[in-house]
C-alpha cells in the first residue's frame, strides 16, 4: 500500500529557483502587461522559450527568449508570432504555445482565440524566426494541446482539452494537420487537487516507465501541477496519475497577479543528467522555474 | 433576371405532405416515446430513413425505415443500432447519411456525460455498421459530409459549441480519409435580429447544383427551430455564396408546435429526385417524422435572392 508523502517530502520533488520569477515584464524590451506560460525547448545548446506576452490591449502574442544556462534569459526586441489577418480565428490573441521537435522542425500547437472561442492552431518553424501556419487543428472550445515528439505505429498523438469536458482527450493523425479518433484519457477526480478541470501541461517526456506528463489541475480556483504516466506503446492508456500535486501556488508571485493562484506549465526540459527544468507561468504574470529529477517525478506518478 | 417567386410566395414553395406526420409513436412498441430527425438517402429505388428513436429513459437509438415511394415507410421492429461505447452512454442521435463510392458514411451525435461528440459509421448494406471513432470531440453536433472529394479533400460542415456562450456557427473542415479532420474554419454565423439569430447548424447533406452546394440548415431564434437555405461555392465549399434572409419552413402545425421539444422543425436529410423535386424529411417537435416537398430551382432561388 503506497504511503502518502508528507508535505515536507513534496517540497523536494520540485524546487523553485532562487531567482524566481526568472522573467517578468521588466525583462521584455517593449511595453507589455504580463509575460507567462512559455513553450520551452533546448535547441542548438540554447534554452529557447516562446513566451506568451500580453500587450497593452491584453491581446497575447509570442516573444522569443533565449539563454545559455536555462536561468538567465534575453527576450528578443519584437514579437515572434502574433495574431494574423491571414488566419482570422485568432484575432483575440495567440496563447499558451507548446513546442515539439519532430525531425528538424518545431511544431507548436497554441490557443487561437477569437469571437468563436478558444480553438487550437498549429504553427511550424525551423528557426523560431519564420513560422508557417497550418490552420486550426481543433475547433472551439479546445485548449492545452501537446504533441508527442515521435510517431507510434505510424501515427502522431496529440493530447488536448475540449473545454466543456474539463478533461484530457487524445487524438491521432498521420499528417499533423488532420486529427481524429478522439478519446477521453484523464478526467477530474472528485475531492482531489484536480477535481474541477485538468489539462495537458508540458510536452510529455519519454521515460522507460512511460510518457511522463506534467499537467495542471484546478480545484477551488487554484491551478496546481501534477504528474501522470501514459503507456509508451499506446499513449491513450493512462498508467497512473499522482494523487498529490507537485507544485501549488505558495509564493507571492504565484498567489497574486493577472490571474491569482496559478502555476501553469507549457514546457519542461529534461537534461542529460536527469534534471528536469519546469518552466511555468506564475499568476498569469511572470515566468518561473522549478527543477526536479526525472526519476523522482516518475516515482511520484507511480506511487504517490 | 425576372424573379419567379414573390416574397409572399416563399411559404407556398415548400409544401407539407398531406399525410404528415409520416412516422410517429404509433408505428413503434409502446416503450419508445419519440421518433425524430432521420438521416435519408435513396439507393436502388429504395428510400432509407435512419430514425432517431428515444426510449423510455430518453436514450436515443437508430431504427431503419424503408419505402418504395418515399411516403409510406416500413419501420423495423427493433433498433438497428443502439448505444455501445462510453462516448454513446446517453444515446446516439441525428444521423446524416452520405454515399461515397460504394459505402454509406453516417455522422451522428454520440452523447455521454462528457457532452455531445460526433461519431462516424460506415455501412454498405444498412445491416452491418462499423464504428470509425469520434471525429469531432465535445461539444460538437450537426455534421454533414459532402459526397465527393474537392481538390483532393473531403469536406464536412459541423457546429462546435463552446462553454462561454460564443456564437453557435457552422464550421467547415477537410479530411484526406474521412477519419482525420483539420483546416477548421467558421463559415456561417447567426444573423442578429433574424430567424437564425441564436444558433445555426447544418441540416440535410448538401445537394450539388449548378449554382453551388445547396444547404438546408436550421436556425434558432427565441427557442424556435426553423429551416433556411444557403449556397456554398462548388469548388471551394468553405466559401459561403449566400444564405436566405427568409426561412423556408417554421413550426406552424400542431405536430410541429407541441412535443418533446416544442416549436421545432429540424432536418437531417433531403432527397433530390430526378425530376427536380426535393423531399425534405424533418423531425417535428422532436416527436414525429414529417415530409415537406419543394422544387430544387425554388430552393436555389430563395438562397440566391430572398
Amino acid at each position: 500500500m503506497p504511503k502518502k508523502v508528507m508535505n515536507k517530502d513534496l517540497e523536494n520533488y520540485l524546487v523553485r529557483h532562487e531567482k524566481n520569477p526568472i522573467i517578468t515584464r521588466k525583462d521584455v524590451p517593449f511595453p507589455c502587461s504580463f509575460v507567462f506560460n512559455a513553450g520551452a525547448i533546448k535547441y542548438k545548446n540554447k534554452y529557447t522559450l516562446l513566451l506568451r506576452v500580453q500587450d497593452l490591449h491584453l491581446t497575447s502574442h509570442f516573444a522569443l527568449a533565449t539563454s545559455d544556462n536555462g536561468i538567465d534569459f534575453k527576450v528578443s526586441p519584437q514579437y515572434a508570432f502574433s495574431p494574423s489577418h491571414l488566419e482570422p480565428n485568432s484575432e483575440f490573441g495567440v496563447e499558451d504555445p507548446r513546442i515539439t521537435c519532430i525531425g528538424k522542425e518545431f511544431y507548436i500547437p497554441y490557443t487561437a482565440f477569437s469571437d468563436q472561442g478558444p480553438a487550437v492552431g498549429l504553427a511550424k518553424t525551423t528557426n523560431f524566426k519564420r513560422f508557417k501556419r497550418l490552420g486550426i487543428i481543433l475547433p472551439p472550445d479546445d485548449k492545452d494541446a501537446v504533441l508527442l515528439p515521435e510517431k507510434i505505429k505510424d501515427k502522431y498523438f496529440l493530447y488536448h482539452r475540449p473545454s466543456t469536458t474539463k478533461s484530457i482527450y487524445i487524438a491521432y493523425s498521420r499528417d499533423l494537420v488532420h486529427w481524429g479518433n478522439h478519446k477521453l484519457v484523464l478526467k477530474p477526480k472528485a475531492g482531489s487537487w484536480d477535481s474541477e478541470k485538468v489539462g495537458a501541461g508540458a510536452v510529455p517526456i519519454k521515460t522507460d516507465k512511460g510518457w511522463l506528463h506534467i499537467y495542471h489541475g484546478v480545484s477551488g480556483r487554484s491551478y496546481r501541477l501534477g504528474v501522470a504516466l501514459f503507456d509508451l506503446k499506446d499513449p491513450s492508456i493512462l498508467i497512473r496519475r499522482s494523487e498529490n500535486y507537485i507544485l501549488a501556488p505558495e509564493k507571492d508571485y504565484e498567489i497574486s497577479g493577472g490571474v491569482s493562484n496559478v502555476v501553469f506549465t507549457c514546457g519542461a526540459i529534461k537534461e542529460d543528467d536527469g534534471e528536469v527544468k519546469v518552466y511555468y507561468g506564475a499568476a498569469d504574470s511572470h515566468i518561473c522555474l522549478a527543477t526536479g529529477r526525472i526519476e523522482k517525478l516518475v516515482e511520484m506518478a507511480e506511487k504517490y | 433576371m425576372q424573379n419567379t417567386i414573390s416574397p409572399k410566395e416563399i411559404g407556398n414553395k415548400i409544401i407539407r405532405y398531406k399525410g404528415n406526420p409520416i412516422i410517429s409513436k404509433k408505428d413503434f412498441p409502446s416503450d419508445y416515446l419519440y421518433i425524430l430527425n432521420p438521416g435519408a438517402i435513396k439507393h436502388n429505388n429504395v428510400y432509407y430513413l435512419l430514425l432517431r428513436v428515444a426510449d423510455s429513459k430518453k436514450i436515443s437509438h437508430f431504427f431503419l425505415a424503408t419505402s418504395k415511394n418515399g411516403t409510406d415507410f416500413n419501420v423495423d421492429k427493433s433498433p438497428i443500432l443502439s448505444p455501445k461505447t462510453s462516448e454513446e452512454a446517453k444515446g446516439i442521435e441525428d444521423s446524416r447519411i452520405t454515399k461515397i463510392n460504394d459505402g454509406f458514411y453516417i455522422t451522428y451525435t454520440a452523447y455521454s456525460q462528457k457532452g455531445a461528440a460526433v461519431g462516424l459509421l460506415e455501412t454498405t448494406d444498412f445491416k452491418h455498421f462499423k464504428r470509425l471513432g469520434i471525429i469531432f470531440p465535445p461539444d460538437n453536433k450537426d455534421v454533414v459530409i459532402l459526397p465527393e472529394k474537392i481538390n483532393g479533400k473531403y469536406f464536412a460542415y459541423h457546429r462546435p459549441m463552446g462553454e462561454m456562450g460564443k456564437p453557435f456557427s457552422i464550421w467547415t473542415s477537410t479530411s484526406p480519409d474521412l477519419i482525420h479532420w483539420g483546416e477548421h474554419k467558421p463559415v456561417l454565423s447567426p444573423d442578429l435580429g433574424s430567424w437564425d439569430s441564436e444558433k445555426v447548424g447544418a441540416g440535410a447533406v448538401p445537394i450539388k447544383t449548378e449554382k453551388g452546394w445547396l444547404h438546408i440548415y436550421h436556425g434558432v431564434s427565441d427557442n424556435v427551430y426553423r429551416l433556411g437555405v444557403a449556397l456554398f461555392d462548388l469548388d471551394n465549399p468553405a466559401k459561403l455564396i449566400r444564405k436566405s434572409k427568409n426561412y423556408i419552413l417554421a413550426p406552424e402545425k400542431d405536430y410541429e408546435k407541441i412535443g418533446w421539444i416544442s416549436n421545432v422543425v429540424f432536418t437531417c436529410g433531403a432527397i433530390l429526385e430526378d425530376n427536380g423535386e426535393v423531399k425534405i424529411y424533418y423531425g417535428a417537435a422532436d416527436s414525429s417524422v414529417c415530409l415537406a416537398i419543394a422544387k430544387l430551382q425554388d430552393l436555389i432561388e430563395i438562397a440566391e435572392k430572398y
